[in-house]
């Protein structure tokens, strides 16, 4: 090696030890018995490989500190790595088994692929030694050279293996498999037989590598894997496959489709797990029992008992684990009625942080509104020892909390404002500052303390980027009503303060002030005269701005606010009828700003849009059913014209396979008193023609009867024809539910033979819900509620549901309502949860449901349901669909 | 190459770095069996010995801030990082973490770091300390090497590991005597009754 190369290398050591830069981490570092390793001279060293007599130690020590070099990222070229390996085949002379576990180890850490084949002699050669652990080696070794070339030689000894008395060797082979099975998944699909064999293995781990590795043998064939699951809920497994067997099972459950039977039997087997002895199983239970929404809380009790008696165990890992499960739980909403924060409280004090910052926002979610006082002053106390990154982790849960609870703003402003108080990063701060905008956005009541508690921040503020954003909310807010006035004062603080950027920013929030508030109209401008001297340019400019712009004349049309427009446009809406009976004026100015002042805040841009999105929606959806064509077709139509106007058609959907011989589709037409069946059937077949296809049609409801049929006199080959089915439902009802079982039939023409055949399609429905188009076309429900003057119809029923959760799904799902105001999101303070509904029956009549549901113990689910709508009569059968 | 479920229990590295600053010792990450996007951190992606040695770097600030009280090498602390569940020990001069992702078993995570800790014991003669570690290396990783192998767990029971990483015998051997030949019976390859030895060990032995 030449002395530059050398020089070179060094050069590149001390580069590498960068993170040192004291010199005491330097003496650390030089007393260490790898510094300075050099890659050439290790291995140069190891040219002993070569040497006729080897020296076992010396060789041993030469390969992990080529190890040692390999994993702190040193890389060989490819005369260094060739020279090298054919060195390591050359150790595989010496029988000394520590030299030969390192040979091993090397093998699998030195990856060169040009140069693999070389060894698989060697191994293939100990695989079959007598020397068990030369066995157990080779056998896992094996994988990191094998390619798909070499597979098939060595399938019987690894089979062997598998079946090997020896524990060791079997799990050797087991997990050999399992690497392999990342090459060729084909091959060891073969050992099924070997590897089940082994599942009931005695000894510990060797049941373990067998259950993993068949599962992913058949992952393909879910069904008679779940069928092994079922099998091993009967044993009594060593703790690591039983976690094992709880985590399949997780995954079975939480897959889309599982029979009801194996549900039940895998539930109560969880629920089983949890009384066992050791930990690494009950927590896999607990787990896998928080993602089951099938389960009641009754049912989860026993669980969340043997949790939290884990929260007071002296063990850290049992302590952050049960916080986890906690927490994982009570993500659903419904579930936290089951966790008391008393158990929890404690832990805030814990030293591990990881687990502190757990615990807290396990209570900001459970606490009820009476503690939310007593919480915040108890973390506050703690937030001082905690990390940055925990402390914005706590102001999030405090945001959510002043999501939840809005009427709680006051504990909450206080809190915020001690954040600012308590020493934190500025990004921590800046967080705090967030929140208040949000309070001032969302919780009106709040507004004006949470603006002067953002302005009073600002008296004490140290970080510029900080005031500066304080006071660009302060500015929007100051150009809208109902800004305290107090603020002024404060702002004017800074123009003799701070520095020219804040000056600027202060002065704008004085100019929005004299612009919108005429009270203060003289006081503003002394202030703002005297920052028209101020020495920033800048400043200066804003000020005479703003004086300017309050001298010149009131204009009659000032320009409204986005805002305003908004509350304009929730007026017109809301009133329109109103205002197109009455002959006033149709613009009451006075009228709409009271209106807009007493929704300020609850009018928001968005809801205008969602329902431009939701009727361009409808419009599409209109477009691609041709519902304009089907409704002038069947108008015109001499068979169907006493149906009246077609309300509304559904889409068309599949009754048979895409490879049946005959595809059928249909799409459901609904009038006043009658639906048409619109069935599509397409003749596949290339050389047979249908004739005279009829349908014939079994209906599982009274109220609803067969009227006419419109059949297809022929179909040729590759084509489509229509079938039409005219049905009649009971004309005292609006909504109708049934199964319809349709058998086609029809005479086969087929190379000049005929014969009668028929063909039966898939059931299908016809649902509440095909009824309803799910839309919401007013602003506020309980307005709308209010202004139905039809009677409202109501009825109870006690309902199957496990909980609130499936139950708003459920209900949702069965009249294929809109939700509105986001009442399908649980609260948990309330006893029963009000879902409310709206829908338009048949394109034409406006429905609104309420639903109350509520759990109670012995009866399960309570439902009150309320229904009003424009026709009487549809009420009562809306609310008797649930009988 | 495909990939294996998500579902098995496996550990995603296990990292050695100095207290003094973070750097590496020694590393072994399995990251073959694991989803492609749980390989990237915000350090970048772990298959890159750069971004790892960062990734291990910030981990052991973390460590440092989470379990500050970390003082006796038989005590675990837990806590997670990015998408990880990390169980930490801190002996002399030498932080020793073993990664799973977040849906891991932290008991098994746990297990594997005590399995670790005192197989290091025994071949240190209870002194775990970065002199020690480095002096015996070439034990060290064949150590890891036994306790789990591309990520999936061989075994936890330090009499099993320290047998077959001495070579000695396929089965577990009566650590207290490791002078002797092991004896090839199973009495002690439960993991329970090895954890209870080493209890006693502790209580009864040196300090």
């Amino acid at each position: 090696m030449s002395t530059l190369q050398y020089v070179k290398e060094i050069i590149s050591k001390q580069i590498s030890t960068y993170q040192n830069p004291s010199g005491e981490d330097k003496k650390a570092l030089e007393s260490e018995p790898y510094h300075n390793l050099q890659k050439s001279s290790v291995l140069l060293e190891s040219r002993c490989f070569n040497d006729p007599q080897l020296q076992d130690k010396k060789c041993r020590q030469i390969l992990s500190k080529l190890i040692y070099l390999i994993n702190q990222g040193e890389k060989f070229n490819d005369q260094e790595s060739l020279s090298l390996f054919f060195g390591i085949t050359k150790l595989f002379s010496s029988n000394n088994v520590d030299l030969r576990r390192m040979i091993y180890l090397m093998i699998k850490e030195f990856k060169d692929e040009n140069s693999m084949y070389v060894v698989i002699s060697c191994l293939a050669k100990d695989i079959t030694s007598k020397n068990d652990l030369f066995r157990i080696n080779a056998l896992r070794t094996l994988p990191y050279v094998l390619d798909q070339s070499n597979l098939v030689q060595l399938d019987r000894y690894l089979k062997n293996a598998i079946l090997e008395k020896s524990q060791p060797i079997s799990s050797a082979a087991l997990i050999a498999g399992l690497q392999i099975f990342r090459i060729s998944s084909d091959f060891i699909r073969k050992w099924t037989n070997e590897v089940a064999d082994r599942l009931n293995s005695k000894y510990p781990q060797n049941s373990f590598h067998a259950l993993i590795l068949l599962h992913e043998i058949k992952s393909n064939d879910k069904v008679t894997f779940t069928k092994i699951l079922t099998g091993l809920t009967k044993e009594t497994l060593v703790p690591i496959a039983n976690m094992q067997v709880i985590r399949f099972i997780r995954e079975i459950l939480n897959s889309d489709e599982l029979d009801q039977q194996y549900e039940k039997v895998f539930t109560e087997y969880l629920l089983r797990q949890i009384h066992k002895s050791q930990e690494i199983v009950i927590f896999e239970a607990c787990k896998a029992l928080c993602d089951l929404k099938c389960l009641s809380n009754k049912d989860l009790q026993p669980m969340v008992q043997v949790v939290t008696l884990f929260l007071s165990s002296n063990n850290v890992i049992n302590k952050f684990v049960a916080l986890k499960i906690l927490n994982r739980l009570i993500s659903n909403p419904i579930r936290r009625s089951l966790i008391s924060s008393s158990q929890i409280e404690p832990l805030i004090q814990d030293s591990n942080k990881s687990l502190s910052s757990l615990a807290v926002s396990i209570l900001l979610k459970v606490c009820q509104e009476t503690n939310i006082e007593r919480l915040l002053n108890q973390i506050f106390e703690y937030l001082n020892d905690m990390s940055d990154e925990f402390k914005i982790d706590v102001l999030r849960s405090v945001k959510a909390l002043a999501k939840n609870s809005p009427n709680k703003w006051k504990p909450i402003i206080h809190f915020l404002q001690q954040t600012f108080k308590c020493e934190a990063s500025q990004e921590f701060k800046k967080y705090s500052i967030e929140i208040f905008e949000f309070i001032i956005h969302e919780i009106p009541e709040a507004r004006e303390t949470a603006i002067l508690a953002l302005a009073d921040y600002i008296e004490d503020c140290q970080h510029s980027a900080l005031q500066l954003s304080v006071l660009s909310i302060l500015n929007r807010e100051a150009s809208k009503k109902q800004c305290p006035t107090r603020v002024i004062r404060i702002v004017n603080n800074r123009l003799h303060l701070e520095d020219a950027e804040i000056r600027a920013a202060a002065v704008g929030v004085l100019g929005k002030f004299l612009l919108h508030y005429p009270n203060e109209k003289v006081n503003l401008l002394e202030l703002l005269s005297a920052s028209a001297q101020d020495p920033d340019e800048e400043v200066r400019n804003r000020s005479k701005f703003y004086v300017n712009e309050s001298a010149a004349p009131k204009e009659e049309n000032t320009p409204l606010s986005i805002e305003e427009l908004d509350a304009i446009e929730a007026y017109l809406q809301q009133n329109i009828q109103e205002i197109q009976q009455s002959n006033e004026e149709i613009l009451q100015l006075e009228k709409i700003m009271a209106y807009a002042e007493q929704n300020k805040g609850k009018i928001k841009k968005t809801e205008v849009l969602q329902e431009l999105v939701e009727e361009e929606l409808i419009q599409t959806h209109e477009a691609e059913s041709g519902f304009e064509t089907y409704k002038k077709l069947f108008k015109e139509s001499t068979i169907f014209c006493d149906y009246g106007v077609l309300r509304k058609s559904s889409k068309a959907f599949n009754l048979t396979d895409s490879k049946c011989e005959y595809l059928v589709t249909v799409v459901k037409h609904f009038f006043d008193n009658h639906i048409i069946l619109e069935y599509k059937v397409k003749n596949t077949l290339d050389n047979v023609t249908l004739n005279d296809v009829s349908l014939e049609l079994t209906i599982k409801n009274q109220n609803l009867q067969f009227e006419r049929i419109v059949p297809a006199k022929q179909i040729q080959p590759q084509c489509v024809s229509n079938i039409l089915v005219g049905l009649q439902f009971n004309p005292n009802l609006r909504l109708v539910q049934s199964n319809i079982q349709s058998i086609l039939t029809f005479t086969v023409n087929e190379n000049g033979t005929s014969y009668q055949d028929e063909y039966q399609t898939e059931d299908f429905m016809i649902t509440y819900s095909d009824f309803f188009l799910p839309i919401q076309w007013f602003k506020k429900f309980q307005n709308e509620w209010e202004s139905l003057k039809q009677q409202e119809m109501s009825a109870t029923y006690q309902l199957d549901y496990k909980n609130t959760d499936i139950a708003i799904k459920e209900l949702v799902k069965h009249f294929g309502f809109q939700v509105c105001d986001n009442s399908d999101q649980i609260q948990i303070q309330n006893k029963f949860h009000t879902l409310l509904l709206s829908g338009k029956y048949l394109d034409n009549k406006n429905a609104l449901v309420i639903c109350q549901i509520g759990f109670q113990q012995n009866i399960g689910c309570v439902l009150k349901i309320k229904s009003k709508s424009e026709d009487d009569n549809l009420s009562t059968n809306i609310v008797e669909t649930l009988v | 190459m495909s990939q294996l479920s998500t579902s098995l229990s496996k550990i995603f590295g296990i990292i050695f770095v100095r207290s003094q600053d973070g750097t590496r010792l020694y590393s072994k990450y399995y990251p073959q069996l694991f989803a492609k996007n749980l390989l990237r951190v915000p350090e970048g992606v772990l298959t890159n010995i750069d971004v790892q040695k960062q990734f291990e770097h910030n981990i052991w600030e973390k460590g440092k801030r989470v379990g500050a009280r970390l003082t006796k090498g038989s005590e675990t602390e837990i806590f997670q990082y990015c998408q990880f569940n990390i169980v930490m020990k801190a002996f002399n001069e030498v932080h020793l973490f073993v990664l799973g992702d977040f849906e891991e078993n932290e008991i098994i995570l746990s297990q594997v770091i005590n399995g670790i800790y005192e197989s290091l014991n025994h071949i240190t003669k209870e002194h775990i300390n970065k002199k020690t570690l480095l002096e015996n290396f070439d034990q060290v990783i064949i150590i890891i090497d036994e306790i789990c192998d591309q990520g999936i767990i061989i075994t936890i029971d330090p009499a099993i590991i320290i047998a077959r990483a001495t070579m000695r015998d396929t089965e577990a051997i009566n650590l207290d005597k490791h002078e002797t030949t092991g004896s090839s019976g199973g009495a002690f390859s439960s993991v329970f009754a090895s954890a209870k030895r080493t209890f006693a060990q502790q209580f009864m032995g040196s300090s």
